[in-house]
């Protein structure tokens, strides 16, 4: 377990939090806009893709929190340990 | 060093290569929505530059009569930073002109439904009490993108006190403290399969609740207030929102009956009344849709004002017609019946799947191609169907008094059972006596049709004279199945304010053009039958089938519900059948033929092996309308179905020049063909001019605005939606709401086109005070039957009185210099399932029944814009049928303004294929954000490159004769220019890159650090 690069996958997880957010904002903005041009209103899971990037949203951002965690640990370790 | 850790720039390399990416990406995406951000940012593309000023030229060639003034009462002028001169706008000037026509609308619009012993008007001391939600929580307009949100100071409470009323305090404050959850605040989405779709509650506050406030039981003061008690009911209806639905909140489960709450309450009331406690019940209607009558017609209730969906001038209007400050004058557009179902287009009206469609393109959110509705009932929509079906209960045989389409009757089929109020009814506090009806042909093809009108009654008030005409139904007909109408309305007109013991003579004029008929299964065209023509003026569309079944010798012992009067019907009598007359349009001289073969079931060869029978007054049983099923399984229909297929190159078409400058006079500005006619050979050379990318902006550039073009010094213009007030474009400054205008259906119930004009151009002037030349409307389409979700913004059951109207406020906008985008063309006439859902008509129906409005407002009023509709007519997307855009519209209509299609949200419409199919068919410009290479995959169509040239043609057209010229001059010029936004997002990209390349720097220093860190 202390093998694995978490710093690596603690930043592959912020930035798939990241783009998955903007995602998350655009595509709402977009259909809502969309939307707009008949006087209608859309949500944040109206669509399957929304509703996706919401759940990688929310998996990755609790994949980033524990990769953090885990480097932090690890280093913690290995502090200790040198 | 720490800094060279590889792992992190290679990461960060990654993500600003992501993010400068997506801002490539959406810098891409923004260059297709130019137009709709610079709207949302205020912003501009294009910069006038003026290089020299005529001192004495005036270009602000469309005025406001609303504008600043001296003390001599002469408009004050100024002259901008670039030497053109303009008047000063005076919004509040303009707003109280709005306002006072709307007043007057309101006034000659409502239509008393019945006034028993004079329960109205009211008198100014009365001491009243104010019931129904509606009374706190006005509906000034329907939903949708043509909603007006408005804000007022005043209430309707405080209108009815200002005229001199005592109303209720402690009831009304009983609605106040009931009010929260209540009334028009709480529509609902629907629950419906259909996400676009909206359904309404009314919310209305039942008694228990009204008498179980803070307040306490108000009875009492109800008692003390006890003249009158004023019930006002409101019901809704929107974009993507029909009335059809079930509802269990109203009795019968319809939405246009009462609410059960409602219905407590006038019960209440009416035991109140029984008791004493009250003298009179007088219900006010706030709903533009006729209302359910069967419930509402057994509460006793004394009188009953429909005031239509007045807009910001509601309170004073209706306020005053209710003190008999002013006199209603309005007629109905519509007729009110019993059953809403009793009309047979709800047969077919809502949703409707092909039970078999594979190989049609599946359904998305804004493409509904698996639906479809089939207009079934043919011609017999709103009267012509009740009023025909009387005529024959009275002649006999056919089966008119069959059972089906019994819905509030029982056994037979009776017209009093089924109609309370027909087409053409209107209420007054006095009365009128007509006299001296006369009809004269007057040269050519015109008959001037005069009805002397005395107000015989106490107060002054106005009349209409409506004239109507029968056709002969003949065995010809019967064989090729044409369908003729007991009564059309073919004119009308509204007397002057008379006094009482005034008279006025009134001349109504009728063309002989509405004689003809539409054949479409014999001779393809139309023609004029021989046989008697009965013109007769009536009150309203019965009376007038009355006085032509007398004018027959048919008298009440024939069944028929009053005598009519025979001396009020000229008889023409049309010696032999002429099929040429009318084979050729009046207006443009080409021959007119079938084109709406393929949206007729029984004529378009993909659906013949499916035929329905249309609804016939042949045999008013055995033909009635059900529920129609179809399958979209033959070859032909799927290819249809499709979104297009690749255009093939005309033999003979060539490619245009582009940005080539061909005038003897050198390079042309759009200016300087101000007063060329559209086909004059000078606009080549303007067209010439046009680059590549200019035309396809122009086509494509169309949410909330319209490109202009540097080549050209085309200025482009702005457009918002409408069409009872232009929504979403603020509060023009010094004002503290926007403006809408009262709803279409009561406009047209005034019968004064004259005040239409009025209102055509009030709204005008709101339009270009907030800088905006294009507005989304009006209104145009059919109220095939009461539930369609836009009845408020379409004006009739009727074409001809929905042409008039039409016409008229066409015209008064265009004084102005706006662009209508009248809408929906064409067979919108329900709201669920039109994107991209099929329409199925005869091309009768179609002709005489749903374009005829729009046909009136283009060839009379001479209109300068339409809005294509998101449906099918047949299997081909309306935007895209040639028979409509270009045969009878161009070609038959005469019609040189632009087309725009509807929200650009539909992929039946924005498909590449599609679009190219389309704008051959005659389809101008797509409200969308605007693509300078849309049709780069047709650079070399010359087909399709032609088509673009025309639309390009039509679009440049209408900006030169509108609003967005003023202060332009053939020294103005137009220059493109990169709006700050769009810098800025350039700005993101090379940052970005920088940022990019720096990561990329400082990587590859890393990696070397690290390859010589190992080795050393």
């Amino acid at each position: 377990m202390w093998k694995v690069p978490w710093g690596i996958i603690a930043g592959i997880c912020a930035m798939v939090v990241f783009f998955a957010t903007v995602g998350v904002i655009a595509a709402f903005v977009v259909l809502n806009s969309i939307a707009g041009q008949t006087n209608t209103s859309t949500t944040l899971f109206g669509e399957w893709y929304q509703t996706a990037l919401f759940i990688g949203d929310v998996l990755f951002l609790l994949g980033l929190i524990a990769s953090t965690v885990l480097w932090f640990v690890k280093r913690k370790k290995l502090k200790e340990e040198t | 060093m720490k800094i060279f850790k590889r792992s992190v720039w290679v990461m960060l390399i990654i993500f600003f290569s992501l993010l400068f990416a997506i801002a490539v990406v959406g810098q891409m995406i923004t260059a297709s929505y130019v137009g709709w951000i610079n709207q949302f940012f205020g912003t501009s593309s294009y910069k006038t530059v003026v290089e020299e000023v005529d001192p004495n030229a005036d270009t602000e060639y469309y005025k406001s009569s609303a504008v600043l003034k001296d003390a001599d009462g002469n408009p004050i002028v100024t002259t901008d930073a670039d030497g053109t001169r303009h008047q000063i706008y005076d919004n509040l000037a303009m707003r109280s002109n709005s306002m006072e026509v709307s007043e007057r609308v309101i006034e000659e619009g409502s239509v008393l439904l019945w006034n028993n012993d004079h329960a109205l008007p009211l008198n100014k001391t009365d001491k009243v009490s104010l019931f129904g939600i509606t009374s706190l929580r006005w509906l000034f307009s329907g939903d949708g993108s043509g909603h007006v949100e408005i804000a007022l100071r005043d209430t309707f409470r405080d209108a009815l006190v200002d005229r001199g009323l005592t109303v209720n305090a402690k009831l009304y404050s009983a609605y106040r403290l009931a009010q929260q959850g209540h009334g028009r605040a709480t529509q609902q989405m629907s629950t419906h399969t259909n996400r676009n779709y909206v359904e309404f509650k009314v919310g209305e506050v039942g008694w228990n609740a009204l008498m179980s406030t803070s307040q306490g039981d108000v009875t009492s003061s109800i008692a003390s207030h006890g003249d009158a008690a004023i019930m006002v009911i409101a019901r809704n209806g929107s974009e993507d929102g029909d009335t059809a639905f079930k509802t269990p909140e109203c009795l019968d489960e319809c939405y246009l009956d009462l609410s059960k709450e409602e219905a407590d309450v006038l019960g209440h009331l009416k035991q109140l009344k029984e008791q004493k406690t009250i003298k009179k019940i007088i219900l006010v209607i706030d709903s533009a849709a006729a209302m359910q009558i069967k419930n509402i017609a057994t509460y006793d209730i004394d009188a009953c004002l429909w005031v239509g969906m007045g807009g910001n001038a509601s309170f004073n209007g209706t306020t005053d017609l209710l003190v008999g400050n002013a006199n209603p004058s309005g007629h109905l557009t519509d007729t009110w019946v019993y059953d809403a179902d009793s009309a047979p287009a709800t047969e077919n009206f809502g949703d409707y799947q092909y039970t078999q469609y594979t190989g049609v393109p599946g359904d998305v959110q804004y493409t509904n191609n698996t639906k479809y509705v089939v207009y079934q009932e043919g011609i017999y929509v709103g009267y012509r169907y009740y009023e025909t079906r009387y005529e024959d209960t009275v002649l006999g045989g056919r089966n008119a008094n069959g059972t089906k389409g019994v819905k509030a009757g029982t056994g037979n089929w009776s017209y009093p059972a089924e109609v309370y109020r027909t087409f053409g009814y209107g209420g007054s506090y006095t009365d009128f006596e007509w006299s001296g009806f006369s009809v004269k042909n007057v040269g050519g093809d015109i008959y001037d049709v005069s009805v002397t009108v005395k107000n015989t009654g106490s107060v002054a008030g106005k009349d209409v004279v409506e004239v109507f005409l029968q056709k002969p139904y003949t065995e010809y007909d019967k064989a090729n199945g044409i369908e003729k109408a007991s009564v059309e309305l073919v004119g009308f007109q509204k007397t002057k304010e008379l006094a009482p013991g005034e008279s006025q003579t009134v001349t109504v004029k009728v063309s002989e053009y509405e004689f003809k008929t539409y054949d479409a299964n014999g001779k393809g065209t139309y023609i004029l039958e021989k046989g008697d023509y009965y013109l007769t003026a009536g009150t309203d569309a019965h009376n007038a089938v009355n006085n032509i079944l007398a004018r027959k010798g048919f008298t009440k012992s024939n069944g028929m519900d009053e005598d009519g009067n025979a001396g009020f019907v000229y008889t023409k009598t049309v010696a032999k059948d002429d099929y040429e007359k009318y084979a050729v349009s009046p207006f443009t001289g080409k021959a007119v033929v079938n084109q709406f073969d393929n949206a007729d079931v029984n004529r378009y060869e993909g659906t013949q092996n499916q035929m329905i029978t249309y609804l016939s007054r042949s045999d008013w049983n055995a033909t009635y309308p059900s529920a129609v099923t179809l399958t979209c399984t033959d070859t032909r229909m799927l290819y249809d179905m499709q979104y297009g297929h690749d255009p093939v190159a005309k033999e003979g078409d060539t490619i245009p020049l582009y940005g080539t400058v061909t005038s003897e006079f050198g390079k042309l500005t759009l200016a300087a063909l101000m007063e060329f006619e559209y086909d004059d050979p000078i606009w080549e050379d303007l067209l010439n001019q046009l680059t590549w990318e200019e035309s396809n902006l122009l086509v494509t550039l169309g949410s909330s605005a319209i490109a202009g073009a540097e080549s050209v010094a085309a200025p482009g213009f702005r457009s918002m939606d409408g069409p009872c007030g232009i929504r979403g474009a603020g509060v023009p400054s010094g004002l503290d709401t926007m403006m809408a205008f009262p709803c279409n259906s009561l406009l047209a119930s005034t019968y004064n086109v004259e005040l239409c004009e009025e209102i055509g151009n009030a709204f005008g002037m709101e339009i270009m005070h907030v800088g905006f030349t294009g507005i989304y409307g009006t209104g145009v389409d059919t109220h095939r039957c009461a539930y369609s979700g836009r009845t408020w913004e379409y004006f009739s059951e009727d074409g001809f009185l929905a042409g008039k109207m039409y016409s008229a406020e066409s015209q008064g906008l265009m004084n102005r210099g706006i662009v209508l985008f009248s809408k929906h063309f064409a067979l919108n006439d329900q709201e669920e399932n039109r994107y991209g859902g099929c329409v199925w008509a005869n091309e009768q129906s179609i002709r005489e029944i749903y374009l005829k409005a729009f046909e009136a407002g283009i060839t009379e009023g001479h209109t300068n814009g339409l809005m294509s509709s998101f449906n099918r007519i047949g299997c081909t997307w309306a935007g895209a049928h040639a028979g409509l855009l270009t045969e009878v519209l161009r070609n038959e209509w005469g019609f040189i303004g632009l087309v725009e299609t509807d929200a650009g949200v539909g992929s039946h419409m924005l498909d590449g294929v599609a679009m190219a199919n389309a704008v051959i068919a005659g389809q101008d410009n797509w409200m969308t954000g605007g693509n300078a290479h849309q049709f780069d995959a047709y650079k070399n169509n010359p087909t399709v490159c032609q088509a673009i040239r025309t639309a390009c043609h039509r679009i440049l057209y209408s900006q030169l004769h509108s609003n967005a010229m003023n202060g332009f001059s053939v020294n103005t010029h137009v220059v493109a220019v990169t709006p700050w936004w769009q810098m800025a997002i350039y700005g993101i990209e090379i940052g970005l890159g920088v940022v990019v390349a720096s990561c990329f720097g400082m990587a590859v220093a890393s990696f070397i650090i690290a390859a010589k860190k190992r080795r050393g």
